[in-house]
């Protein structure tokens, strides 16, 4: 077993039969008859795509025209709960995943959606790092709270924001007990090409003024049969991201069956009594891979001053 | 400066030194041969800098198969930043083979200040066929793997490693591996609670990865082995999170309202009627 | 003394404060007015610039707006309680003091809601809270709701004022022809008719009870903002009757003070007497016992109970590095010091009732500004932020200066009612004063003035 558990991605065949299948898998759940053509693309990583003709079509209109329509938006993608595990033993606080996030949605240093606290539990135990973005709840407190629908559950598991719908009144934020949502406290600072881009709650950008936005597992990519940013960007794989109802989670190196994973390593859900029913899994940080202080390795000064609190003995 | 790849004879493998004064770069490639599941092939070259072993960026390469002295171009590619150039989309039969399924492939940097060492490539064809047994409800792949010998007859694969896999959204779920018999054949025990999709099927892909004979080979079968899943509509249902509110927060909403608001009404018409019972006198009527 | 002759006495005494705008008036326009300006001034920069401009960041996102909507909407409750409840019970020396408690209420329910829009990142989006609306939003509920009070407010204000509509359009004043039309078309016509009387009697019988569940109705849900979500020292099951205790509890705060306030400027000592700021001073410490019942009984289990962010909580209101200070003037202000001003008989003067109850009322300013603000400092997660704006929330000028303009109008509102309807109900003091007189009158008011 464990030699089939080997990395496997960088093999173009094996890397065309993924998104081949992601792809086809996808039309038929949205019910579009294939055109029985084949067409090969390369995607930008050099991996080889293979697509039917008749999702072309589709996918070169999908932007402009579908996402920007808002009930596919909020519909979410058919047939799938997507789900996160995050390894605990395996991070580093290499910060990766926050500036590959940044990057990703055009956000400026000072804005997180994604972030890395160090986390002491107790008195005795050891402190960790604990990457922490949006839980994507199946009873999101936020989702409750919004007095406009702006902000919303998917029915596979998203919590996404249409900052196009949102009033900004921040209700949303002093609701969710992970303080995971950021504010534009003013015009955000982006270039004209990036403000120009179509809106989508699935892409969040551009971001708004006076709304709300967070994490939102890249649904973008997701629909594209891709990983989000933070899952592809970490250097070791620490999270895993897929869909519950296949069973199925991946870093990127490896993929596991959740159910395995979760029973292997006693997953569990970050403040479960809360009741919120987080769609995020974190694996206890046992076994470490690394020492907690090599998190502080690469870290500006104000960065360190953050987890100035925290006692490291 | 003589282009050679322009003519499409074979003569491509002599060396020739520029004589526009500068030197080319030495460089080294090396090609995965990937033989996919529909009988397509994808070629992938690495094309890196024969000293540094760096990758070489944005350079064209050609692709070639060659049989004896006749070379048929499959087509051209051009790196990308990791030095990966990918020709895909040729049917396997294209490739020009022997009687013994075996071929050459050949690859050129089609660039004049490149100097390729490392060119051609000797790949043997595989077979591989999934069958699916079940016997008291133990669920058994059986990977069957031959080859040819010289005289072209198909021979069983000893001791071949073949990979199996699940697709899944954005990967493959591996499990398991069977390693071939005398007879070619391995076996696998499918698991029993794998979710597949509203009736149970699945695709299950048979891989034959980096061998340096066979390159990349997948295979691929559907099959009902899957436990049926079955999930939700878009439709969510009444919640809290949801679009719609739960049925007995609009009874409350509605009673309440309408109960204010009747009032409401009923004291607004009371006041119409104290504009219409006014006397016509100019006075109050003080009196009790 | 026939009951004409009483209100046309009454009437000539009022007058001067609705026949003519003095240069005191203009003066008190003129200065709530400045501050009003500044108010906007810091508004158009808010406008212009965002949020940004305000104190509140990504942890504390609410902060001095949300303080003064909550104080507000509680002060409303002033009307609530004197026509509502007071009227129901039918207690005479409620009636020259309704129409100002009728004015608190409709005036700082238009106000209240102005701070949320305030609070609003994107107001030019308002009118989605119409065409998008969730059910299961507290803020939902809290628009309704607002907007029902709103009316019903306005509703029975006007109910109350019919009969002086009348009595303003019928007798000689030296106002202008327009305005004695105004009146004239406001009165409905209203003579006093028998079927009049029985009309007028009922709908001011209906709203004086159904005002009542409206306005607990509106606090509550106004708490549940705060109740429902999972935030220490908001997630509580007593919230809703908390709120609402101290809602009234500061409405009656407010009351006093007004009180004071018109009868020092309109000279209105023969109808606002002692007894009226003795009594409301009664009804004060009732609710201040309530009230004072219910911060122990919360801070009490929440600390009891110690669960790990509520201790946090508590330990920043018990610090005086925090919010001790606060806290404890919230509380020595806001509960005790009402009880021994107005329990020891000695201490019971009109002066001192209004000066604990100015007290009292900012005390309950800043509880609401300390329910808010350190719940949202106090998050679940380590924040593990450097930026010392996102870590402790500081009202900037801006914000300070739009809460002064709230005030300001407030005061400036209930001052131009004045100037348009007498303050104290002509017709219903008209009714005390000749039923008082008429002696054959023994019910329990007239024993509470002889007590008093
Ligand atoms: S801030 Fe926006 S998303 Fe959040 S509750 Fe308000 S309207 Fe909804």
């Amino acid at each position: 077993m464990n030699k089939s558990r080997r990395e496997f991605v960088k093999k173009g065949a094996v890397a065309g039969a993924i998104t081949a299948a992601g792809v086809s898998a996808w039309l038929k759940d949205q019910g579009i008859k294939e055109a029985g053509e084949k067409v090969k693309l390369l995607s930008q990583d050099g991996q080889l795509i293979e697509v039917d003709k008749a999702f072309l079509k589709l996918h070169a209109q999908a932007n402009s025209e579908i996402l920007a329509k808002n009930t596919m938006g909020r519909e979410g993608i058919p047939g799938r709960k997507f789900v996160m595990v995050v390894d605990l033993s395996k991070c580093n606080n290499a910060r990766k995943c926050v500036t590959a996030c940044q990057k990703m949605h055009y956000l400026p240093e000072d804005k997180e959606w994604l972030n890395v606290k160090l986390m002491k539990d107790n008195e005795q135990s050891a402190p960790y790092w604990f990457p922490k973005m949006c839980f994507h709840c199946d009873n999101p407190p936020c989702v409750k709270v919004c007095p406009v629908d702006a902000t919303f559950k998917r029915a596979d598991g998203l919590v996404l924001i249409d900052n196009q719908r949102c009033i900004g009144c921040k209700f949303c934020m002093a609701a969710c007990p992970y303080s995971t949502r950021v504010f534009n406290w003013d015009e955000p600072d982006l270039s004209q090409e990036v403000k120009d881009l179509p809106y989508s709650p699935e892409t969040s950008v551009p971001s708004q003024h006076g709304t709300v936005e967070k994490c939102d597992f890249c649904p973008d990519m997701v629909r594209k049969g891709k990983l989000p940013d933070c899952v592809t960007a970490c250097p070791n794989g620490v999270f895993y991201f897929g869909d519950e109802i296949e069973d199925a989670v991946t870093n990127g190196d490896e993929t596991v069956r959740l159910s395995e994973l979760l029973r292997d390593r006693a997953g569990y859900r970050f403040m479960e009594d809360l009741g919120t029913k987080p769609r995020v899994y974190y694996l206890p940080p046992t076994g470490r891979m690394f020492p907690v202080e090599r998190g502080f390795k690469d870290l500006t000064e104000e960065q360190k001053e953050r987890y100035k609190d925290v006692n490291l003995d | 400066m003589l282009n050679l790849s322009k003519t499409s004879v074979l003569m491509v493998f002599a060396t020739v030194m520029s004589f526009t004064g500068h030197a080319q770069v030495a460089a080294e490639a090396s090609l995965t041969y990937n033989k996919l599941k529909d009988n397509n092939v994808l070629l992938r070259a690495v094309l890196t800098d024969a000293q540094e072993s760096e990758p070489l960026a944005n350079i064209e390469l050609g692709f070639y198969s060659i049989q004896d002295t006749i070379s048929t171009s499959l087509g051209k590619a051009i790196s990308n930043e990791e030095g990966v150039a990918v020709l895909q989309g040729l049917s396997f039969e294209s490739l020009l083979q022997k009687q013994d399924h075996t071929f050459i492939i050949a690859v050129e940097v089609l660039d004049e200040n490149y100097q390729l060492t490392s060119r051609e490539f000797t790949f043997s064809d595989v077979n591989m066929q999934l069958s699916f047994d079940e016997i008291d409800s133990v669920k058994q792949i059986v990977v069957t793997i031959s080859t040819w010998d010289e005289l072209g007859n198909l021979v069983p694969l000893e001791e071949a490693d073949a990979y199996l896999y699940v697709p899944r959204m954005f990967s493959l779920l591996p499990i398991g591996d069977v390693y071939t018999d005398e007879e070619g054949q391995g076996m696998l025990e499918f698991p029993t609670d794998l979710p597949g999709d509203l009736n149970g099927g699945l695709e299950i892909i048979a891989q034959i990865e980096d061998h340096d004979e066979f390159g990349n080979v997948a295979v691929s079968e559907s099959v009902n082995w899957g436990a049926p899943v079955t999930y939700e509509t878009s439709k969510l249902p009444r919640a809290l999170w949801s679009p719609d509110a739960p049925l007995w927060m609009w009874i409350t909403f509605i009673v309440l309202m309408v109960g204010v608001w009747f009032h409401y009404g009923w004291v607004l018409i009371n006041l119409r009627r104290i504009k219409y019972h006014s006397s016509d006198s100019e006075l109050i009527n003080y009196e009790d | 003394m026939n009951f004409k002759e009483t209100t046309q006495n009454l009437l000539k005494e009022l007058a001067p404060t609705i026949e003519k705008f003095t240069w005191k008036d203009w003066l008190w326009t003129i200065s709530l007015s400045l501050v009003i300006l500044w108010g906007m001034y810091a508004l158009y920069l808010q406008i212009a610039r965002g949020h940004e401009v305000t104190g509140m960041r990504d942890n504390v996102v609410w902060g001095l707006y949300v303080a003064n909507f909550i104080f507000f909407i509680g002060i409303s409750y002033a009307g609530a309680i004197i026509s509502g409840i007071l009227h129901l019970m039918n207690l005479e020396w409620r009636k020259p003091i309704i129409r100002i408690a009728e004015l608190i209420t409709v005036i700082a329910t238009i106000i209240g809601p102005l701070y949320i829009l305030l609070c609003m990142g994107r107001l030019d989006r308002l009118h989605y809270l119409f065409i998008y609306p969730r059910l299961q939003s507290p803020i939902t509920w809290d628009v309704i709701a607002i907007l029902t009070y709103l009316v019903g407010s306005v509703i029975f204000l006007y109910l109350t004022l019919i009969r002086d509509f009348s009595i303003l359009s019928t007798q000689q004043l030296n106002i202008g022809l327009k305005r004695k039309r105004i009146y004239r078309f406001l009165s409905l016509g209203f003579k006093n008719t028998s079927e009049q009387k029985v009309l007028l009697k009922v709908s001011t019988n209906i709203m004086a009870i159904i005002i009542i569940p409206i306005a607990i109705v509106v606090h509550s849900v106004l708490s549940w903002i705060f109740g429902m979500t999972l935030r220490p020292g908001w997630h509580s099951t007593i919230f809703g009757p908390y709120f609402v205790l101290a809602a009234v509890y500061s409405g009656t705060g407010v009351m006093i003070l007004a009180m004071y306030f018109f009868r020092r400027l309109y000279g209105l000592q023969r109808y606002i007497t002692k007894k009226h700021f003795v009594y409301l001073g009664y009804i004060m410490i009732m609710l201040g016992a309530g009230y004072g019942y219910f911060t122990f009984s919360e801070y009490l289990t929440d600390w009891y109970s110690s669960e790990k962010w509520n201790t946090e909580l508590i330990d920043k209101l018990f610090n005086w590095q925090e919010y001790g200070g606060l806290f404890f003037f919230a509380n020595v202000a806001g509960i005790l010091l009402p009880f021994i001003v107005i329990g020891i008989p000695k201490l019971r003067t009109i002066e001192s009732i209004t000066l604990v109850s100015a007290l009292m009322v900012l005390a309950m300013w800043v509880k609401r500004y300390l329910i808010v603000v350190p719940t949202l400092e106090t998050t679940l997660i380590p924040m593990q932020e450097t930026r010392p704006e996102y870590i402790h929330y500081t009202a900037t000028w801006l914000e300070w200066a739009l809460t002064f303009a709230g005030i300001a109008a407030f005061i400036l509102m209930f001052k131009l009612a004045s100037k348009f309807i007498p303050i104290i109900p002509i017709w219903e003091t008209s009714e005390s004063i000749k039923k008082k007189t008429s002696a054959i009158d023994t019910n329990v008011d007239l024993k509470s003035v002889t007590h008093a």
